[in-house]
């Protein structure tokens, strides 16, 4: 039997909540969904938000010319002192977004939430995980200091093993902008709107699909509110302590055909590929992730062998994966290019 | 019936799959039997000075290759010349920079005899000073040839580059590490407060 929502007699609401038709929330949803492994796509949103509103300060500061690119983030950090912190408050809330959305997958994954009729929000959150990949990446690049220079490296060394389809991420597709400037263009407005859309196509489908959690228990999605805005103010506090605490740093501008760093930690998974399988990892490493995440909900449709398949499978690949970072953190660095 | 289990479904499903699985081995492959080489260019310095003479070294290109220099920008393709790789596949060389060519920003080029790209610097191009300011050279350690004018600075910041972060002096300010501080204080104290509060009373 299901549950009614509780209701607390008539809601009231104010004008104002009444003039942004906040009554709007006070739809029902499953009851267990007030728990934090249902919240950890929301805090994802909220570290979106975050990178949101401190990147529109950077780009005040920032200058994407490639021979000015570097010494204006080194002019961010030994002259602007509320902008660097609002830097190391946007590299934290990038890692808490990865940390968060891996996390997001994972119990979404376990508890199967891509099963009919989800299959859609599964992939368009696959998708999301793409963007932020993508804007992981060009961000990691727009120093130009040595660990992105070798990020770019990699880049067009990639974009060349790709065929025409990396021809945009050629140095030579156009000569009147140097591919920084088209990559910040990319990190800035392509990725961003691309975010935006797909995530819109994601919050459409939970809304209205609503989440898979167990039990006939329900209760206002307004309650939900309350420990989501508990748990995103302790995000941000975490945020902010990681970035007064340990700010980040800049390499000297980077030099052309070297490979001394290692990339972002959301990045070593790949790192560690190329270290097995030369350049092409970085191609096949990717393939595999995705590739899996984009049969999960067609391999696992009822219970059965693909079920029990698809489940160990996932969990070998997130164990590869967590396995495969820590080895590229401690493993000497190596040299992948034109191997 | 389910879109999955009606033939078009699965047609589109199993066919996706496969041009998925085969066009990344089958790109990988093509585009491996295509690669060659790719080198550095190294500059002295990234603005080159219209008129001069700048000396450009290369490094880990194909051996014995040869190699096209060019300006590329919006106001077209300039050769500076041609180049010969060593057995290592290094050279050392002086060019002439047009000194009728626009100013602004370009990419020096090297363009392998295939018309491959193979490496590529951006640039600056600026104006002929009054009083002509040399380039600096290029050290060169192996016994290569030596150009005027060295920046040892300059050139042992290009040949060793590290992963160590820069010393820099971060830039502070009471108010803003203060207000971060409190504006810490308030997410905790307000995220704890939301989350002790009973759910549902609100
Ligand atoms: C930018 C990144 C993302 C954001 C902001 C986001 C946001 C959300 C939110 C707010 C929910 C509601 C409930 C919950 O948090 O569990 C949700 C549910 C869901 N998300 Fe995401 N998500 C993101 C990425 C992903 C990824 C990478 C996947 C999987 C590949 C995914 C798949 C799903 C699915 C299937 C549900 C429904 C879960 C269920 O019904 O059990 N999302 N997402």
């Amino acid at each position: 039997m299901t549950t009614p929502p509780p209701t607390a007699g008539p809601t009231r609401h104010g004008p104002v909540a009444e003039r942004l038709a906040l009554h709007g929330l006070d739809y029902d949803v499953p009851a267990r969904a007030n728990r934090l492994d249902f919240m950890l796509g929301a805090l994802t949103l909220v570290s979106l938000t975050l990178l949101a509103v401190t990147g529109i300060v950077l780009t005040q500061y920032y200058n994407p010319a490639p021979l000015a690119a570097h010494s204006s983030v080194q002019y961010i950090i030994t002259n602007v002192p509320l902008v660097t912190f609002l830097r190391d408050v946007h590299v934290w809330s990038a890692s808490g977004a990865m940390v968060l959305v891996f996390a997001h997958l994972a119990a979404v994954f376990w508890r199967r939430g891509f099963r009919n009729p989800r299959e859609g929000l599964w992939w368009s959150g696959v998708l999301l995980l793409a963007l932020l990949f993508g804007l992981s990446f060009t961000g990691t690049v727009l120093t130009g200091d040595q660990e992105a220079v070798e990020a770019l490296a990699h880049a067009t060394a990639g974009a060349d093993l790709v065929g025409p389809l990396g021809v945009p991420l050629q140095e030579a597709f156009t000569p009147s902008t140097p591919l920084l400037t088209r990559l910040y263009g990319v990190h800035v407005s392509v990725l961003p709107l691309a975010l935006v859309l797909i995530l819109g196509l994601h919050l459409w489908l939970i809304r209205h699909l609503g989440v898979s959690a167990a039990g006939t228990e329900r209760a206002l999605f307004r309650s939900h509110l309350r420990p989501l805005g508990g748990f995103a103010l302790l995000l941000v506090a975490v945020v902010g302590i990681f970035a007064i605490a340990l700010p980040h740093g800049l390499l000297a501008p980077g030099v052309g055909g070297f490979e001394v760093t290692k990339p972002p930690w959301e990045f070593l998974w790949i790192y560690a590929a190329e270290n097995l399988l030369g350049m092409n990892g970085m191609l096949i490493a990717p393939a595999v992730l995705f590739g899996f995440l984009a049969i999960v909900p067609i391999s696992d449709r009822q219970p059965g062998r693909g079920a029990t398949v698809t489940r160990v499978l996932g969990v070998t690949l997130f164990v590869i994966l967590v396995v495969a970072i820590v080895y590229a953190a401690l493993a000497p660095g190596q040299t992948h290019l034109g191997m | 019936m389910s879109f999955y289990r009606s033939w078009p479904g699965r047609a589109l499903i199993v066919g996706s799959l496969v041009a998925v699985i085969t066009s990344i081995p089958a790109t990988v492959i093509a585009a491996d039997a295509l690669r060659h080489p790719e080198g550095t260019l190294k500059l002295a310095k990234r603005q080159l000075v219209a008129g001069s003479t700048v000396p450009i070294r290369g490094e880990m290109f194909a051996e014995h290759g040869k190699l096209a220099l060019l300006l590329v920008g919006v106001a077209g393709r300039f050769r500076l010349g041609d180049v010969t790789t060593d057995s290592v596949g290094g050279f050392a060389e002086s060019f002439d920079i047009p000194a009728d060519i626009e100013l602004g920003a370009y990419r020096l080029v090297a363009i392998a005899t295939d018309g491959d790209e193979v490496a590529s610097l951006n640039v600056e191009l600026l104006a002929e000073s009054p009083a002509p300011e040399k380039d600096p050279g290029i050290s060169e350690d192996d016994g290569g040839h030596v150009e005027d004018g060295h920046s040892h600075d300059a050139e042992s910041a290009e040949d060793a580059p590290t992963d160590e972060p820069l010393i820099l002096e971060r830039a502070g300010s009471p108010w803003v590490r203060g207000g971060a501080v409190v504006g810490i204080i308030i997410a905790l104290v307000g995220g704890g407060l939301l989350l002790r509060r009973p759910q549902g009373t609100g």
